[in-house]
This record gives C-alpha cells, sequence and structure tokens, in this order.
C-alpha cells in the first residue's frame, strides 16, 4: 500500500534516502547545527587602516570600524563582531569552542560579547555599569575581565577584576586602591593583571604584575613592581616557562616593545622576547610551542628564541593587532576556595614585620618596628583600623574587614614609622592571609619557624570602614 | 472483617518490630556502656567492636607484584645493568646495548639495594625485608653467601679501599649502619644512625662514607626537626659527624662530589611549624639539594623554581668529572640536571646569611639547574655508566629503566622490566598517591608527608580550624582500611572524604582529585599493610614482649586493685585493629587544641610511627606515660614499674 502510494507520487526507492539525508539534517539543527571550525583558525582583532587616532583607552586601542574576525585554514574569513562599532581583545575557552570579546554597540559602552562562530551576531555576555573590557576565560563558562572599561568611565574609581559565570552575575575579586587591568589565566588557575597605581596625585602611574586565585584570595606580586616601564600591557603566559608583556617609557604608540620573563624567577629575569623585536601589539601562545604575534600589522609566528619568523595571515586593508589560535589547552588547574562566605573579616598573619629587602642591615636593625599601625580605605585618607605589638619575633596576626584596602605602617619605639604600605591589599571573607616579612624579598618561602603570634587569639580590628563589597 | 484482622496483625507486627527495635536500641546502649565504662556512649554500631576480622581487609590479601625497578649499578665495562626488583624477589641483568633483560635471579627478602665491586665481578644486594646482604656472582648471577645486618636494609655502597673492601649498609627500620667487609662478608661495625637511614655513598679518595637518614626529628614537637646526615669511616666503621639538615626530611639520596670534596644530599625542606595558609612560595614545602663541602659545612640550595616544584627528590648521581649532579623528582617525573661548577660559583660569592636563607629563596635554582629531563612514572633511583656517558632512570612505576645520552638530555630508549599495571586499580592508585601534579604547582604529593604510606613524624597546623590552633600529627596510612573515621578529631567518615575535596580545600588548594583517580587512590591505601606486618607476623613473644601483652589485657593492677573498664588498655584499643573506632578522651587536651575528644588511633605498627598523640608531642611510646599521662586517664599505669611499662612498649611494638 505504502508502495503503491510512493510510485503514484513519484517517489519510488528513493524516498528512504531522502528520508534518512532528511533525518541527518534535522539531527543536526538538534545538536546546534554547531559548525566545525578546523583547529589551527586564527581569531583576529583588526584595525582599519584609516582609522582616526586619538581617543582613550579601550577607545584608541580599537577605534571605531575595528573589529574581530575568524580566519579559517583556507584563508576565507568571518566577521565575529557584526553589528558592533568596535571590538577587539578575543578569547578563546580551554577546549577551544567558544570566544570572548570586548565590543562596544551604538551606545559607546564596552561589554564582553561571545561570538557565534558561524558568523551571525554575537551574544551580550556581561551588562555591568562602566563597562567591561579584556576578557579571559577560567574555563568553558566562566570569564574574567576588569570593569569598568579603561577611558569609558566617568566614575573615577579604579578599574577591578570581576569573575562572571556566563549567564550569571559578576562576582568582583580585586578590592585595592589601584587599578586592577588586562586579566589573563595562568595554567596553574592563577589570574595575572596589570596593576597600576600612583604614589601620590601628582606621581606618573607605576605598574606591576600581579596575581590572585580565582576567588579573589592570596593577592601576590608576581613581577615588576612599580621599577620597570610607565606602560605595561597584555601580559600572556606563551608556553617554555614564560610570560610575554608589552611595554613602553612613553606613551608613543611607537615606543612599545614586548618583553619577557621567566616564570622560575620573574623578578630576576626581564629581557626582549626577541631581539630586534618591535612594533609588535599582541603576542600569544601559538600552536606547538609556536608564538603568534602581531607585528607591523599582521600575524607573525616564530618558535621562542628562533629569528625564523613566519606570517601566518596579513589583510593589506586592515592592520592585524590582536591573533589568537582557535586550539584547545590545557584546562588551568583549579582552586577549592576557602573563604568563609557570611564572614565579614578575614585574618593577616605577618611572619616577621622585621624583614625586609632593604640590603641596608644596619638600617634595617636601627629602623626596628616594635608595632604595626594597620590601615584602611583610601590611600590618600586612610582611616586607622588600630595597631598591633610586635611578637619578640616579629610577627603579629589580626583580623581585619574583608574586601577594603588594607594598609599597615611599621611603627619603632619612639612612634616612628619606619615602613609604610599604603591601603592596597585585601583579605577575602574568612581568608587567612600570611606574609613573610614587610617588603620582604620576592619568591621568598617562610622559615620554618612557628610564628609566636599564633600562640594568642587574632587581634580584631573591625573599625569602622564599609568594605567595598557593602557599598 | 478479614481486612480489619488484617490491619490489626500488622498493628500488632509494627508495634512489636518498634519495641523490638527500641528494646535493642536500650539493651545496645548498656551493652556499650557495660563493655566500654564509659557513660557518655549511647548506642554505636555493633562493628565498633565485633565482627572486625583482619583476613577480610583488602590489605591482607595478596596483591600483584610488579617489576618496578629500585636499585641500579652499571657493570664497569658499561655494557650491563643490573636493576633490583623488590616487589619480585628478583635481580636482573639488561643488556644496555639492545635495551632488554637478559637473565634474572631470585632473591628472596626484597631485595632493593644494589651495588657492584670495582672488577665487576660481585654485586651486592640489600634484601629489605629478610634483613639481609647477598653477596651475588655477577657473571654467572647466582648466590653466593649471604650475611644479617640491621632491620630493613636498603641504600648500599661499595669503595675499594687500601685496607680492603667496604661495604656500607643503611637500615633503614633498625635506624643503624652496617659497615662490612667483603670476601668473604663479615660486620665490622653497626654504629647508631638518623630516623631511617636510607642511602649511602663513600668516598673512597677521601676515606669518608656518607648515610643520610629520611625522616627528620624534632626536639619537641614545637621545634625544628633536623634529618642526619651521618659521616663515617668505612674502614673501621667509627662516627665522624653528626651533620644536622635543618627542617630537611625525605632525603633518601647521597652522591659524592669526588674532585671537590663534596656531599650532595637531595631534600624536602618543610615548613611545618608555619601554619598553613597558603601552598604558593613554598609555603608548605620545597625541593632542595644539601651541599656538604669538604670542611663539612652545609649549605642548602633551592631545586625548585618561583611557581614550579619538583617533588620527592630521591636519588642523586654525580658524574665522574664531577661537573653535573642529577636528581631524580618522584612527584614530577622529571630528572634535574644541576652544573656544579656554576653552584660552586655561587657558593663562593655568597656570604653566609645568604647562604642560610639561600634554600628559602625560590628564584635561586636558575643560577645552576641547567636541564629537567623529564620521564616516566616516578622516577626514583639512578645510575650512570663508569664515563658518565649514559644515565639510567628507574622509573618505578612504569616498570621501566630509561637511558638518557648524559651529553645532551636525549632519551636513548627505554629497557622494559614489565607491565606497568594499568590495569589495575592499586597500582594505579599508587601513581595517584606518588604524584605531585593534583596540587597547586605540583608542590608536593601525598608521599611527600607519608613516604611508603607511613609517617614523616611532623606535626602540621591547617589553618581551616584556626591559626596555631589543633596541631596535628602525621598519621600513618599503612593499615588504615577499617580504621574509619579519619582524622584526629573523627571528622571525616571514610578515606574518600578524607583524601577528596576536604585533601583540596585544606591542604592541595586546587580542585579536588578526580573520582576515578581517587577511587583508585583509596583502593591503593587500604591495600597498604600496617608498617612491619610482614615481620611482626608469625613471630613469637620474647617473655618481655608477653608480660607487655599481659599487661596490655590486665583487668586488675598487679596489687590485685580492678582497673576501671574505661581505662584499661584493650577496651578502647580492642584487637584485632586495636582501636574501637570512637572518639575518648585521655586528658591529652593542649592549650591550642578546641576539643579534648580525639579519634582512638589503631595500634598495628606503632612501634614505628613516632611521634604520639594527636598533636606528636610524645617523641616516644614511653613518654605516653612517663610525661604525658594525666591522672591515670589514658589507661591505668600508675601502678607500673619501669619493667612493667618497658614490657608493655616492648608489646606494643610487636603490633
Amino acid at each position: 500500500m505504502i508502495a503503491r502510494h510512493q510510485q503514484e507520487r513519484g517517489l519510488g526507492g528513493g524516498f528512504p534516502i531522502l528520508a534518512i539525508v532528511l533525518v541527518l539534517i534535522a539531527t543536526g539543527f538538534f545538536f546546534g547545527c554547531k559548525p566545525v571550525i578546523p583547529e589551527g583558525s586564527l581569531v583576529l582583532t583588526q584595525v582599519p587602516k584609516s582609522a582616526p587616532e586619538g581617543g582613550a583607552g579601550l577607545d584608541r586601542l580599537y577605534p571605531t570600524g575595528s573589529r574581530v574576525i575568524l580566519v579559517l585554514d583556507n584563508g576565507k574569513t568571518r566577521v565575529l563582531s557584526k553589528g558592533l562599532a568596535a571590538a577587539g581583545a578575543p578569547a578563546i575557552s580551554p577546549n577551544g569552542a567558544r570566544v570572548f570579546f570586548s565590543g562596544r554597540d551604538g551606545s559607546g559602552e564596552w561589554q564582553i560579547y561571545e561570538a557565534d562562530l558561524a558568523g551571525r551576531a554575537p551574544r551580550l555576555v556581561t551588562a555591568i555599569k562602566g563597562g567591561a573590557a579584556n576578557p579571559a576565560t577560567i574555563d568553558e563558562n566562566k570569564i574574567v575581565f576588569s570593569s569598568p572599561a579603561p577611558g569609558r568611565s566617568e566614575r573615577s574609581e579604579p578599574s577591578a577584576i570581576y569573575l562572571q559565570q556566563v549567564g550569571a552575575s559578576p562576582q568582583r575579586l580585586t578590592f585595592g586602591n589601584s587599578s586592577a587591568l588586562e586579566p589573563t589565566v595562568l595554567g596553574d588557575g592563577r589570574i595575572l593583571f596589570v596593576s597600576a597605581w600612583a604614589r601620590s596625585a601628582q606621581d606618573d602611574c607605576q605598574f606591576g604584575l600581579f596575581t590572585i586565585n580565582s576567588d579573589g584570595t592570596e593577592l601576590t606580586p608576581f613581577a615588576l613592581d612599580g621599577d620597570g616601564p610607565r606602560f605595561v600591557r597584555k601580559p600572556r603566559e606563551i608556553g617554555f616557562g614564560r610570560i610575554a608583556f608589552h611595554s613602553a617609557y612613553s606613551e608613543d604608540a611607537r615606543a612599545w616593545r614586548t618583553e619577557q620573563i621567566h616564570v622560575a624567577r620573574p623578578f630576576k629575569s626581564r629581557a626582549p622576547l626577541q631581539p630586534n623585536m618591535e612594533g609588535c601589539d599582541s603576542v600569544e601562545a601559538g600552536q606547538r610551542g609556536a608564538v603568534l604575534a602581531c607585528c607591523e600589522g599582521r600575524v607573525v609566528e616564530f618558535q621562542p628564541g628562533s629569528f625564523e619568523v613566519r606570517e601566518r595571515f596579513d589583510d593589506p586593508d586592515w592592520r592585524e593587532i590582536e591573533a589568537v589560535a582557535l586550539v584547545p589547552r590545557a584546562m588551568p588547574m583549579g582552586h577549592l576556595s576557602t573563604m568563609v562566605s557570611g564572614k565579614k573579616t578575614g585574618t593577616i598573619l605577618c611572619l616577621d614585620a622585621n624583614l625586609t629587602k632593604s640590603t641596608n642591615k644596619a638600617l634595617s636593625t636601627k629602623l626596628k618596628a616594635e608595632k604595626v599601625r594597620i590601615l584602611a580605605g583610601s590611600r590618600e585618607e586612610p582611616r586607622r583600623l588600630g595597631e598591633v605589638n610586635l611578637h619578640p619575633d616579629g610577627s603579629f596576626m589580626a583580623e581585619v574587614p574583608a574586601d577594603t584596602p588594607i594598609g599597615f605602617e611599621a611603627v619603632d619605639a619612639e612612634g616612628r614609622v619606619v615602613r609604610r604600605l599604603a591601603p592596597s591589599i585585601w583579605v577575602r571573607p574568612g581568608e587567612n592571609r600570611a606574609c613573610v616579612g614587610c617588603h620582604e624579598p620576592y619568591n621568598r618561602s617562610p622559615r620554618n619557624a612557628r610564628p609566636m603570634a599564633v600562640t594568642k587569639p587574632a587581634k580584631r580590628l573591625e573599625g569602622t570602614v564599609e568594605s567595598i563589597a557593602q557599598k | 472483617m478479614k481486612s480489619r484482622a488484617f490491619i490489626v496483625a500488622s498493628l500488632v507486627v509494627l508495634l512489636g518490630g518498634c519495641g523490638l527495635f527500641l528494646a535493642g536500641r536500650i539493651w545496645g546502649a548498656s551493652h556499650v556502656r557495660r563493655w566500654s565504662g564509659r557513660t557518655d556512649l549511647g548506642f554505636v554500631n555493633c562493628n565498633h567492636c565485633h565482627w572486625q576480622s583482619i583476613e577480610k581487609l583488602p590489605w591482607a590479601a595478596e596483591r600483584r607484584r610488579y617489576a618496578s625497578p629500585s636499585g641500579m649499578a652499571v657493570s664497569p665495562d658499561g655494557k650491563s645493568i643490573y636493576v633490583a626488583l623488590d616487589e619480585m624477589d628478583e635481580v636482573v641483568e639488561a643488556d644496555v646495548a639492545t635495551q632488554s633483560v637478559k637473565r634474572r635471579l631470585k632473591i628472596e627478602g626484597a631485595p632493593f639495594g644494589v651495588a657492584i665491586d670495582a672488577a665487576g665481578d660481585r654485586l651486592y644486594v640489600t634484601c629489605r625485608e629478610s634483613d639481609m646482604v647477598m653477596a651475588v656472582d655477577a657473571r654467572e648471577m647466582r648466590a653466593l653467601e649471604r650475611i644479617a645486618v640491621g632491620a630493613g636494609p636498603v641504600g648500599i655502597a661499595y669503595a675499594s679501599t687500601q685496607a680492603g673492601e667496604r661495604l656500607v649498609v643503611a637500615n633503614s627500620v633498625s635506624d643503624n649502619i652496617s659497615v662490612l667487609g667483603a670476601k668473604p662478608l663479615r660486620e665490622i661495625a653497626r654504629p647508631k644512625a638518623g630516623r631511617e637511614p636510607y642511602a649511602a655513598a663513600i668516598d673512597p679518595a677521601g676515606g669518608r662514607a656518607f648515610v643520610s637518614s629520611r625522616l627528620a626529628v624534632p626536639e619537641t614537637y614545637l621545634s625544628v626537626a633536623n634529618s642526619e646526615l651521618t659521616v663515617l669511616d668505612p674502614l673501621s666503621g667509627r662516627i665522624l659527624a653528626r651533620d644536622l639538615l635543618a627542617s630537611a626530611h625525605l632525603s633518601e639520596g647521597v652522591a659524592v662530589a669526588p674532585a671537590r670534596g663534596w656531599s650532595l644530599t637531595p631534600l624536602i625542606k618543610v615548613r611545618n611549624l608555619v601554619p598553613i595558609t597558603q601552598v604558593a612560595n613554598g609555603w608548605v614545602m620545597s625541593s632542595g639539594l644539601a651541599v656538604r663541602e669538604e670542611n663539612g659545612r652545609l649549605t642548602q640550595v633551592p631545586l625548585d623554581e618561583s611557581h614550579g616544584y619538583f617533588a620527592d627528590p630521591s636519588a642523586v648521581v654525580i658524574d665522574p668529572s664531577g661537573a653535573r649532579a642529577y636528581i631524580a623528582s618522584g612527584g614530577s617525573d622529571v630528572v634535574t640536571v644541576v652544573d656544579l661548577a656554576r653552584l660552586e660559583g655561587w657558593l663562593g660569592k655568597a656570604c653566609d646569611q645568604s647562604r642560610a636563607e639561600a634554600i628559602d629563596d625560590l628564584s635561586l635554582a636558575a643560577e645552576f639547574v641547567v636541564a629537567r629531563i623529564p620521564t616516566a612514572r616516578n622516577p626514583r633511583q639512578l645510575a650512570l655508566s663508569p664515563c658518565g656517558q649514559k644515565l639510567f632512570v628507574a622509573e618505578r612505576l612504569a616498570s621501566s629503566v630509561l637511558v638518557v645520552e648524559a651529553q645532551s638530555f636525549k632519551p636513548l630508549g627505554r629497557i622494559v622490566l614489565g607491565p606497568d599495571g594499568k590495569d589495575d586499580p592499586i597500582r594505579r592508585g599508587e601513581k595517584v598517591f606518588t604524584s605531585a601534579k593534583y596540587t597547586f604547582q605540583r608542590q608536593f604529593s601525598c608521599r611527600s608527608c607519608h613516604p611508603d604510606g607511613h609517617v614523616d613524624g611532623l606535626s602540621y597546623d591547617f589553618d581551616g580550624d584556626g591559626l596555631g590552633d589543633n596541631l596535628l600529627d602525621n598519621r600513618s596510612l599503612q593499615g588504615v582500611a577499617g580504621t574509619e573515621p579519619m582524622k584526629w578529631v573523627g571528622k571525616n567518615p571514610n578515606l574518600e572524604i578524607q583524601c577528596g575535596p576536604r585533601f583540596a580545600r585544606v591542604l592541595m588548594r586546587t580542585d579536588p582529585i578526580p573520582a576515578a583517580e581517587l577511587s583508585d587512590l583509596t583502593t591503593f591505601l587500604k591495600s597498604q599493610p600496617p608498617a612491619n606486618w610482614k615481620r611482626n607476623r608469625n613471630t613469637p613473644l620474647t617473655p618481655a614482649q608477653e608480660r607487655g601483652r599481659k599487661i596490655f589485657f590486665a583487668t586488675k593492677t598487679s596489687q590485685g586493685h580492678a582497673i576501671p573498664r574505661a581505662r584499661q588498655c584493650h577496651t578502647c584499643h580492642r584487637p584485632p585493629l586495636f582501636t574501637n573506632r570512637l572518639l575518648s578522651s585521655v586528658g591529652t587536651k593542649g592549650p591550642h587544641d578546641e576539643t579534648d575528644m580525639f579519634d582512638t588511633p589503631h595500634l598495628l605498627g606503632i612501634g614505628l610511627s613516632a611521634p604520639y598523640l594527636h598533636d606528636g608531642r610524645a617523641k616516644t611510646l614511653e613518654e605516653l606515660w612517663t610525661i604525658y599521662q594525666t591522672n591515670d586517664l589514658h589507661g591505668v599505669t600508675s601502678y607500673m614499674n619501669k619493667h612493667q611499662l618497658n614490657d608493655l612498649v616492648e608489646y606494643l611494638k610487636t603490633l
């Protein structure tokens, strides 16, 4: 009966094949019909060569017309920032399947978008006041970014790092008085970011690289402690135990150079990434140990330490300023948070407030601190939370408000301040934060000794400071 | 009518059942009170005291054995390498050129360390479980003679001296050193060493031998623990020096750099006295190398980097020219190469303070570490060909020996000794246990604190329960199956929780170990018999031990007074596991403890798991009752004289 019906309609024996084809197509749609992107494709930021100079912050880096595109291995391109006025700073999820980037629509506010690799309009991921910039991925569903977006906020508050699960609300991770910018996620799971601060209102900004855990705990200097260039941008882990970044001593766009540090000794290994390598806008880890860079408006690839540079892509009508390879990479190590939800304080334990990196031992001995004054709030007008006496071994322990910039003044027996740290560090709720000394040498492990401070309960210094989270 | 009868019958059965249940609970609670002598206990599960059987425990079952390489020695012509396979009770000879096993020799008693004489005629093999050193004809591969040494011999070194041939043997269980003469084997001296002497090396030119002890011993549980590097005269066995390596443990290797007169000892620099608020910056521990110069000056230098660690450094070898040292990091699957000229250069210009602080400066290793050679799982022993051209790496949990071209660090191939046990959860679990990849920046493995699954003898301050509070003695993981709950306060109901999320949060500071690997890990841990189990099993008690056994099970004092049931040893430490797995208060609460209720530890292998009590304050078993006894709360012992106490301790050591 059915066969006769098919013959009547002229379908004949071809019907089962057609049905199978239709089922396959339907199955493709059912599973999202995700495009298969060849591994090794590139995601680029392109800036029109005719783009006017000027603006500030992201507007200067990514002028109107700049876009994020996908370059397939056959050379074909696909615009991923369709419908946006400007876009840049692409970041790839560890599985190599999702692309996030900073984008600006007609409203003028920078936010984070997720690209549709099929070429449809991107999806808005963040909607945070002041804008969001420079996404980096922690896993397939979590991004970190800085906000407010540099150069666009009318508020004077410094940028902070936020973490957001896609589809959920952002959580603030940094609480210092310095700007926290351009986060990237290291293989060990920590977030590396650029910190910029001024010692006073008249001073130029100082730059350093710092790390935090993915819950904002354990703020730690990583490299460059205000002792280097005036500007630092885009730190990236490029493999072979190296971090690359861009630095400049002036705002001149031609003055940027690309440097590297060895993770084995970050404070003692700063050097140019490649000899004579100038005019580069970005450096990222490429495929098979290679480094992918955008230099002089084109995409190049090279092996670390090799002088042989291979061109990967160049569009004569555009200037390529950022390139990332669309490849899976090792998932960063996770971090099980030790924070205590609902707690409003954390604990600071210093093992020896008289241990400093000062090489002048005589001066250090002379200026021996007897107690520590703990400050909170702004750099310019910090409030005193209280004082704690140092134990004979130099240790002290105090319970301080969480998520608030905390600073210290080491005070000698005559009341003189012998060392000072303006409010700039913080503890997260329930965090036990310990440090080896007071401006101690970098990358220093603690001496194995039980600090005398832990033999008594921590002094509680709650003060009246309102935490940034409460604000 | 029928339905009403059914309902009534059901109610009767239900009420009867409930009544029986309640009566059972009431009887159970009174039974517990009666036999425990404790009024604070309600109903507890019967299996705390009954239905325990050693035979049913996973560690009592025979486990699969693997060709896991331990000690190695290369023939003087460089053509053969001899490898001890302790699990297989074998020593094998492999052909270096073809990278294949040529001959096998069965040697009972877990052959572990291997040394070869200058002519390549004789092999000397330590047998860890039979407490023997075996001489083997290397050309015929047959046993020649054997000699009893101290307990648990592991490391062995050979040297030809003017006074004759000498062997120095590290006896890891009896904590001493056997100095032997060869042809025939004879013991010349047996001096005392540190805790668990593990490796030996002889400097034939300098007439000195070095023995490193892998466990550190603190003066008190709140003071820095030191491991001992014993320096002795290999001719007479006379001790020349007992150098203390501060805060160093797991020193499982030692090597001599003849050209410089140095000895090198890999170590873990442990920071157990600092509250564990973080892992970064070597906060918990870091790897290092102790350099002992000819004048006896000791300097510890780091092998780790600022943000990367190379856990569990064990073996060390130095090439004949004295240019390079190679150190195997069993937790990181890496061999670290140290340029000794660069290290000498740094030492030459370092001031006293720089030397003292060197081990804590994680940026220093880049000054002298020139390469990291990747290996398969768990490199634990190293050997060099006589000219130093080839490096052999015993990859213990891969059942293979990696051959490396020493000049270029390029792998030349691998001698496969047997299957690596991918299909065996116990073997897979051992790989998890010994790997540092689960901790932040790969700083340490489970083995770093539990060598061979046992103890490191140290107390730690975890920050989750307050900084400075609740110090915890590291407990043995051997014989742990069936002794749940875990932790000194009994918080963790089983190993899966102990080693899973809680461990990740408290110590590893990373994601928890994935479920499948966690399952393998706990399977491995449960397969571990108590320390000394094989040695103690079926050994008849001595008269002193028998007297001690009677004291342990005594219900009356020697004066005839009844001992309250709650204070009889065997009430809480109930055989066969010698624990009732309940929390008890025995008057040991310290000033920084939140509670006085602690888990009753099992006593199997207790003789080797010092220190004692929850915070490790008692250095010896004797101190439990001579110093830390409170009003006879921890068993009634006040009636005992010193001989009775000694007898009790002797018995406990047999468990």
